[in-house]
């Protein structure tokens, strides 16, 4: 009798083992998958994005749609003048693709000038002449300079520049001359800042000179001397610098123009950006006028890998009905000998789909 | 039988001998609290979950650890929980992280997070091992108070905490699991395994650098257990030892994971917010220093209430280091500690800080289990911990909408845009801030009084051990 009443016993802690096994089994099992699963399935209410507002994948850092262009200066140049020269101190040859003008300099007013005719041109179809050179003395009374002739045969001086001993750009807007047709260009060396200037002969070499209808969208910027570029090829920015690269050094392109977009309600920053080593920072700066910039962003990245940014430039301050100028970048962190930063994708966004 | 015998006395013994007779009652609280915590799971969340939960994916899909003030700990558990539920959960939740798309500010990413397809069921995951050890605290109460009525109560006010339920569940935060190593090691305390205790205490230290705290007293009290010098050195480093195995054990974690570079935009002004690599150096807290040290000196320092000397001089002192080293005189002067005063001791701690220092409001669950402890010990404290539960509430609002309207994002999106109530207050010409203050005052008002009348009630228990004293209890005897 006491064995049966055992053995029901048993029976009955077994059959509520079992009942608990199967309430442990669905609270712990079933229910979590099925809740997850039914969780899993839900859809948001809402799809946020980002809507374009204005957008750079180009990036032009150079002059395009040159009407006239001359890079090899083998003809057509001719000496317009000369002065304060003898016979054989001053001159214009052509090799290796440069143009070379030289002229002596002896306590007075000296120099000389060459000159091209040009099919008619107009500037203000045409407006930029940029002239690449390059001096064998940056001493400040020597000048650089270069003129335009118009139809009428008048001559307008495009300004005294600086001299330097490595390649320059000149880069000038005609119109600020002359709103017509211009027949021929010219350029000169001499000593018209100081007339007393006396060092003997010295020279200027001419790469390139031309004359477009479009300038690029984006230039270089840098706050300390050394060797740096902006180039863009299938929409990337390429921002280099090489030389003695010391901490806080920075190469920008800085783009001043075709930014008429209301930022406040365009305020997402998006942009991809690869840097070249951990010692450089990408550099994001953002001017909502010529006295307000506002840096957005600097970051470095320990990869070579592109790296997608959106930044609520509102967070910073930094929006107005337009802004003034989009300055993209690097900073140096820690010294190095040559750092390039790569920016592509380039665009101001307004956040909606809520 | 032999195995059925065997589960079914594991389980009783789960369940102290006092409570047995109230199971089925136990039983109904558990699947209640359980279906309320399961409800909730998935509709709220913070920043701060969804922050943890995208670096425990990253960890998982990249096997590379994300720096950050949280311990890698919860990245390594939150890594294992989607492991296990991998094949149920979406893919494109924490597309953008995956992708190396970074936003600034970091809270932009929640707006994309909370409106990806599944994310409720990646909070829900996230939050299922605080179910686990929000019950298992639940249970450890059971075992701390022996009257069985009493113990009950206990489990239903802990079941019932609505700041478990907004820290745990709301906010997403893991303190529940520091909390219930505290809870822990009171119970092997209150089994006189000190060791296990001190492991205990430390481990929970390791989640949360504010455990950092109970450790000092728990070696003090450890200590005065024995009997001589020599004997006191031996387990003052065998405690030692013990308790920063925990830290060692995190920092051989950490230098064996691969780490990935998150690097911060240094734009930003350098905050709260200014976490992660510039050029080669890591910054927390916008400070160039290891996690570990900024972290304790922050929580510690920059928190707290302090008071200057002199104005040439950096001569300052911290208030809640003053009411800390009070308390840690007090252990040293009585020679008595059993598990109540001990409690007690850690609860004055907690509600000190709270009183005189910023706290994270995850930080109020510490106390909560504790607080439950001392209504049950003494009914009269029950009013004070009812006033406690809405200043705490009001305090949060200090973080507007982020602790508020933005918590039931993932599931009402379009709450991520609603103000909070320092806007809904400042909009009607309120003081937002200043309102809030005056209840947070009142939040520390609360607090010291239950710190002091719980510090007064322990020294008149042991006034009659001060000769000065003694004589006027001989005096009444007479």
């Amino acid at each position: 009798m006491r064995i049966n009443k055992q053995s029901e016993n048993d029976i009955g802690m077994k059959k509520k083992v079992f009942y608990v096994a199967i309430l442990i089994l669905l609270l712990f099992v079933v229910f979590p998958i099925e809740y997850i699963k039914l969780l899993s399935s839900l859809r948001s209410n809402i799809e946020p994005h980002l809507s374009l507002g204005w957008e750079d994948n180009s990036f032009r850092t150079d002059y395009e749609d040159a009407v006239w262009i001359d890079q090899d200066f083998a003809q057509g140049w001719t000496i317009a003048w000369t002065t304060g020269q003898e016979n054989g101190s001053a001159g214009f040859d052509a090799s290796a693709g440069l143009g070379h003008l030289y002229a002596t300099f002896n306590n007075s007013l000296g120099g000389i000038m060459v000159q091209k005719s040009l099919n008619d041109i107009d500037t203000v179809e045409y407006p930029y002449l940029v002239i690449g050179h390059k001096e064998t003395s940056s001493d400040p009374s020597l000048m650089f300079s270069f003129g335009v002739t118009d139809d009428k045969g008048l001559w307008y001086d495009g300004g005294w520049h600086h001299t330097s001993m490595s390649w320059t750009k000149l880069e000038f807007d005609l119109r600020s001359l002359i709103n017509g047709t211009i027949r021929c260009v010219s350029i000169r060396l001499t000593n018209d800042f100081d007339h007393s200037y006396a060092s003997g002969e010295q020279s200027a070499y001419v790469q390139l000179i031309g004359i477009y209808a479009e300038a690029p969208d984006w230039v270089m910027a840098y706050n300390e001397p050394i060797n740096a570029s902006i180039s863009s090829e299938n929409g990337t920015l390429e921002i280099h610098g090489s030389g003695g690269l010391s901490s806080g050094t920075i190469v920008s392109a800085q783009r001043p123009k075709g930014l008429l977009f209301n930022s406040s309600e365009y305020s997402y920053l998006k942009v991809s950006i690869k840097t070249s080593s951990i010692n450089v920072a990408a550099r994001v700066v953002v001017w909502v006028d010529q006295s307000h910039a506002y840096a957005v962003l600097l970051k470095t990245y320990d990869d070579n890998a592109w790296h997608t940014e959106i930044v609520d430039i509102s967070l910073f301050g930094a929006t107005s009905s337009s802004l003034y100028m989009v300055e993209l970048g690097w900073m140096q962190i820690d010294e190095g000998y040559e750092s390039t930063v790569y920016y592509r994708q380039l665009s101001f966004d307004s956040l909606g789909g809520y | 039988m032999g195995i059925t015998y065997k589960v079914q006395s594991s389980l009783r013994r789960i369940l102290p001998e006092s409570v047995r007779p109230y199971k089925t009652i136990l039983l109904k609280w558990m699947l209640f609290g359980g279906l309320v915590r399961v409800l909730l799971m998935p509709i709220f969340a913070s920043g701060d979950l969804l922050s943890i939960s995208s670096w425990s994916f990253f960890l998982k899909v990249n096997h590379q650890l994300i720096l950050s003030n949280d311990s890698p700990f919860i990245f390594y558990l939150q890594t294992f929980m989607y492991t296990i539920f991998g094949p149920l959960l979406p893919s494109r939740v924490f597309s953008d992280i995956l992708s190396n798309t970074v936003y600034t500010p970091v809270g932009l990413s929640s707006l994309f997070r909370i409106s990806s397809p599944g994310i409720l069921a990646f909070i829900t995951v996230s939050k299922i091992p605080y179910l686990f050890f929000d019950f298992a605290t639940a249970l450890l109460l059971l075992h701390l108070v022996n009257d069985g009525r009493k113990a009950v109560q206990a489990f239903k006010l802990w079941i019932l905490s609505p700041v478990s339920l907004f820290v745990s569940y709301a906010i997403g935060q893991y303190d529940i699991i520091a909390v219930f190593f505290v809870m822990l090691a009171l119970y092997f305390f209150a089994k006189n395994k000190t060791i296990l205790a001190m492991l205990s205490l430390s481990v929970s230290s390791a989640i949360k650098m504010f455990g950092i705290f109970l450790i000092p007293p728990m070696i003090l009290i450890i200590i005065k257990r024995s009997t001589n010098a020599r004997a006191k050195a031996k387990i003052l480093l065998l405690l030692l030892a013990i308790g920063s195995l925990p830290f060692i054990l995190t920092q051989i974690s950490l230098a064996v994971t691969p780490k990935v570079y998150e690097s911060v935009n240094a734009a930003l002004p350098h905050n709260d917010e200014f976490n992660g690599y510039f050029g080669k150096t890591f910054y927390s807290r916008g400070v160039p220093q290891p996690p570990f040290l900024q972290g304790l000196f922050t929580i510690a320092l920059n928190y707290s209430t302090s008071l200057k000397t002199y104005i040439l001089l950096g001569d300052v002192i911290y208030i809640f280091f003053l009411v800390y080293g009070l308390l840690l005189l007090t252990i040293i002067w009585q020679d008595n500690w059993p598990l109540e005063k001990v409690w007690k001791a850690f609860l004055v701690i907690f509600l000190a800080y709270y009183a005189v220092a910023l706290f994270l409001p995850q930080w109020f669950l510490w106390a909560q289990p504790l607080l439950v402890l001392l209504v049950l010990k003494e009914r009269r404290f029950l009013k004070l911990y009812l006033i406690s539960l809405p200043l705490f509430f009001v305090y949060t609002w200090y973080w507007n909408q982020s602790l508020t309207s933005n918590l039931l994002a993932p599931a009402f999106n379009q709450a991520y845009f609603w103000p909070g109530p320092i806007d809904l207050m400042n909009n009607i010409g309120l003081p937002g801030i200043q309102v809030v203050n005056v209840f947070r005052s009142l939040l520390s008002a609360v607090c010291i009084f239950i710190a002091v009348v719980i510090a007064m009630s322990g020294a008149r228990a042991n006034l009659p051990r001060i000769s000065f004293w003694r004589v006027e209890e001989e005096d009444k005897k007479e």
